[in-house]
């Protein structure tokens, strides 16, 4: 319901229009707060909403008001209580009694209740405009105004204020404030009109109205209070960064939609930009592309090299953006030293990538030997690209990959993944007897990606942890049991239902206190259920929990820090014949893993579990001091007069299949300074480009 | 001139005290509330009722009192042949001749109090009435009180006036003791009386500012 309607206002101070053709409507228990610049008639319309201006044209509709002014106007010679009570005794005729108790309660609830008594000229300013908060409240009005309520405080008494009318907008009072205070209006309004030149610029949520404004000139106000991330952005021109080859590039594949999955339009780009140019180029049916450039004069006998990018994005954008990912370009923005697009992920992963390719194959002047460049699609997703590329024509040995993100550092390993699935028959036999049936529940665990986060511990294994409260109860039936998700995640909840002897249930309440404690925020339950039906044999329960509490979890073996070995218990589930078991392994080193598959094996025969499903993704496994990696270390120190720090990952990246593909391939990702990447927040520092892409012209040259 | 003499001359002007300040209570009873009345049609916004306001006071506080006063007293009986009580007259004089004065003191009090109190009376409900008395009345006592006791004194010092239209008050009979006795000891005392009265009248007023302290 609207307690005020303000239908096309406009006021006049002799000449000058200070309102114009305003309208404005606000509903019951809402907060509007009005923001702008001096003489931008902000107050001009609150005081013509509370009447205490006369409007030229226009109507307002409203209830009762109550007004909070920027100076107080407190009633010097009346004491605190009497300035409360003073309009309900004169104007709601109020016995005085009953206006003494509504005044002590207002002031109570503005904590100044031990002021009744004195003279407002001995209060602080804060405590002042409180009492006057109070008065306002005092006849019960439908709608407080309030006339930039702190701006005539001393700073350190603002916030004693704020609060107070927070707490009123808590209580859903129906309020229209008038302010400065940026962050307060963030906080308490559920609405924002800025007002600029006697109109409303802006109208919007804080969020819309603040965080993002539209309007120029609501930014250049907000600017003077608070930093706006987009007020340093500027479209990208890119004549006037370096390099300018590479962002012209970027630029020109950034208006291509290129989500994952999406790339055929990429892909035509490539094709016709290899056919302008007469480079031999390749296509295959999911959009990957190869297209080659001859070596340049006197580099004909050197080894050809290849540069690797993929094509596809991850497409992301904030909530308030309208921005279609099918269609619409993404249009650059600088930042200081940075790229980045307007609310939505950049592409940079690894649009940058493909542009510094095309830059390498458009450029007449480089000095180097072949160069094979490889496009790839869903690196994002499935990888199918990199999974299922052709690259029996390539003629190099080395691969480059432009998907990294920091400089100064090269991934020189990732991880060789396993995933297997394994089943065990089920066999039931009835419930026995003296045995209660609980169902043991573990939930809200933090999970993670089984390469990224397996080393930090604090996230746990809710199935391990669940099976380790089975083995020290030992006499138990499994009934029915469940948990985790995918393979390639940790998982995050747990539940099963067993058969117990009471007796013992209480020993391991202890065990389970201890494990809630340990992993924060997790849920743990274990409740006594209905013991009814059937459930599996003992021997089948015991080679199920077995099985899982003697599986190796976690992170297993590492080197400076970086996990080079790890095992995920995934997920278990069940169907009406089997129960079926997911978990994988992650190494970097491969004879470690080897002696670890060893002792697997073994546990999986003891327990006689049937793989019936298993997947190798490869992992690049290489002679660290090889020529590529050598070649790159030595131009970075030539370049940067730095070591260049060498990394190994436990992830999947697509070099492990190129790997795959190619006897002892040379491999190396490389790639400029990027930040959020995956989010709308994703970056890409101009300086850092430059260094990377002259540092990758370098190696190229001296290949 | 003998002290029993003094004595007595004393004795005959302390009888005269009584009609001073009979003028002088009675004018201040008229004088203030038509100041007030003044004051607020001074700042009417009605041009006319300012208008004519302004003109009242620029004629009044324009010419000497003691026209006034002759003019009060004798302008009736000479337009029309009518003759009325001389204490009347005096005051009359006197209440439209102070109420000026007044008036502009309180006109300066009332301009002086903010704007911010009137609206804060007005958005709480107050009638026009109801913020005059309860809101604005009381700060301007205040700030009016030191010059209107200015005024006030000059007031109790200006009842010697009476007597030039025959009102018999303490100083016209000093003046027939100094000239029966040819001295100037009637004079004397009859300034020692007016400076008795305005020391208390003095007192009067520095303990209702001192009352008015208790907020700034």
């Amino acid at each position: 319901m609207n307690v005020l309607e303000v239908k096309n206002v406009s006021k006049k101070f002799k000449n000058l229009e200070v309102i114009k053709d305003i309208s404005l409507e606000v509903k019951e228990g809402e907060t509007l707060v009005i923001l702008g610049p001096s003489g931008s008639g902000k107050s001009t319309l609150l005081r013509c909403i509370s009447d205490l201006e006369k409007i030229d044209s226009g109507s307002i509709k409203k209830e009762s008001t109550g007004v909070v002014f920027q100076d107080f106007n407190l009633f010097p010679h009346l004491s605190v209580k009497q300035n409360i009570t003073e309009s309900l005794i004169y104007v709601l005729k109020k016995s005085k009694e009953d206006a003494d108790k509504i005044a002590i309660e207002l002031l109570k609830k503005m904590g100044i209740e031990d002021k009744a008594d004195v003279y407002p000229c001995s209060l602080s300013g804060g405590q002042k405009q409180r009492v006057s908060i109070a008065r306002a409240l005092a006849t019960n009005p439908k709608i407080i105004c309030m006339d930039e309520p702190t701006s005539a405080l001393d700073p350190e008494l603002v916030g004693e204020v704020l609060k107070v009318i927070k707490d009123l907008a808590k209580e859903n009072r129906t309020m229209v404030i008038v302010t400065h205070e940026i962050k307060f209006a963030e906080e308490v309004a559920d609405r924002v009109i800025f007002m600029d030149g006697g109109i409303i610029v802006e109208e919007g949520t804080p969020e819309e109205v603040i965080k993002n404004p539209k309007n120029k000139r609501t930014r250049e106000f907000l600017k003077r209070y608070i930093t706006i991330k987009e007020n340093k952005m500027e479209k990208l021109d890119i004549n006037t960064v370096e390099p300018k080859d590479v962002i012209k590039f970027f630029e020109e594949i950034s208006k291509i939609p290129r989500k994952s999955g999406n790339e055929e339009g990429i892909k035509n780009y490539l094709v016709e930009f290899a056919k302008k140019r007469n480079l031999q180029v390749y296509e295959d049916e999911n959009f990957n592309v190869i297209i080659k450039k001859d070596a340049s004069k006197g580099k004909e006998k050197n080894e050809p090299i290849a540069i690797q990018a993929h094509t596809d994005m991850v497409c992301e954008k904030r909530t308030d953006i309208k921005h279609n990912f099918e269609k619409d370009p993404i249009i650059l923005y600088k930042d200081e030293d940075y790229i980045r697009a307007n609310g939505t992920t950049l592409g940079a992963d690894n649009g940058i990538g493909v542009a510094q390719i095309l830059a390498i194959l458009d450029s007449k002047d480089l000095n180097m030997p072949k160069i094979e460049a490889i496009f790839t699609v869903q690196e994002e997703t499935t990888m199918i690209g990199a999974k299922e590329i052709d690259l029996s024509n390539l003629e190099s040995k080395k691969i480059i990959s432009l998907d990294g993100g920091k400089e100064g550092k090269i991934l020189v390993g990732s991880a060789n993944c396993l995933e297997w699935k394994s089943k065990v028959e089920k066999e039931y036999i009835d419930s026995p007897k003296n045995f209660v049936e609980y169902e043991l529940k573990y939930s809200n665990f933090k999970g993670g990606h089984s390469g990224g986060n397996i080393g930090d511990i604090k996230r746990g294994n809710p199935i391990k942890l669940g099976i380790s409260i089975l083995k020290e109860l030992k006499d138990v039936y499994i009934k029915e049991i469940s948990g985790g998700s995918q393979v390639n995640v940790i998982p995050r909840n747990f539940t099963v239902k067993f058969l117990a002897k009471p007796e013992k249930i209480k020993k391991v309440k202890t065990l389970i206190k201890e494990q809630k404690e340990f992993y924060e925020n997790v849920v743990i339950e274990i409740n006594e259920t209905t013991n009814e039906g059937k459930c599996l044999s003992k021997e089948v329960t015991n080679r199920i929990i077995d099985f899982i509490y003697n599986y190796e979890n976690g992170a297993l073996e590492y080197i400076n820090n970086n996990v080079i070995l790890s095992c995920n218990m995934a997920a278990i589930n069940e169907d009406e014949k089997y129960v079926s078991i997911e978990y994988s392994t992650r190494a970097n080193d491969l004879r470690l893993r080897d002696k670890y598959l060893e002792r697997l094996e073994k546990l999986v025969k003891k327990n006689k579990l049937e793989v019936y499903w298993k997947q190798e993704l490869k992992g690049v496994n290489q002679d660290i001091n090889n020529t590529l990696i050598q070649k790159c270390s030595e131009v970075y120190k030539k370049m940067y007069k730095k070591n260049l720090e060498k990394m190994i990952t436990q992830g999947v990246v697509e070099g492990g299949f190129f790997a795959d593909k190619i006897e002892n391939l040379e491999y190396v990702c490389i790639g400029p300074n990027t930040e959020d990447v995956h989010s709308p927040n994703e970056k890409i520092s101009i300086n850092s480009l430059q260094n990377t892409y002259l540092y990758l012209k370098k190696i190229l040259s001296e290949a | 001139m003998d002290v029993d003499k003094c004595i007595n001359v004393a004795k005959i002007l302390f009888t005269g005290i009584g009609v001073s300040l009979k003028i002088f209570i009675v004018t201040l009873i008229f004088a203030i509330p038509l100041g007030i009345i003044v004051a607020l049609a001074r700042n009417s916004k009605c041009k006319t009722l300012s208008g004519i306001t302004k003109l009242y006071i620029l004629i009044i506080r324009g010419t000497p009192i003691m026209l006034q006063i002759i003019f009060v007293y004798f302008a009736p009986y000479y337009l029309f042949k009518l003759t009325y009580d001389r204490f009347i007259a005096i005051i009359v004089a006197f209440v439209i001749n102070y109420a000026t004065y007044f008036s502009e003191i309180f006109r300066s009090g009332i301009n002086s109090i903010s704007v911010g109190q009137k609206e804060a009376a007005f958005t709480l409900g107050f009638s026009k009435t109801q913020t005059f008395i309860l809101i604005i009345l009381p700060q301007v006592v205040k700030i009016i009180l030191p010059s209107i006791s200015n005024e006030i004194i000059s007031l109790l010092k200006s009842t010697s006036l009476a007597q030039i239209i025959g009102v018999t008050e303490m100083f016209a009979l000093a003046q027939k003791q100094a000239s029966y006795n040819f001295s100037v000891v009637p004079l004397c005392i009859a300034g020692g009386y007016y400076l008795i009265l305005v020391f208390f009248v003095s007192v009067l007023f520095n303990k209702a500012e001192k009352k008015l302290e208790y907020y700034n």
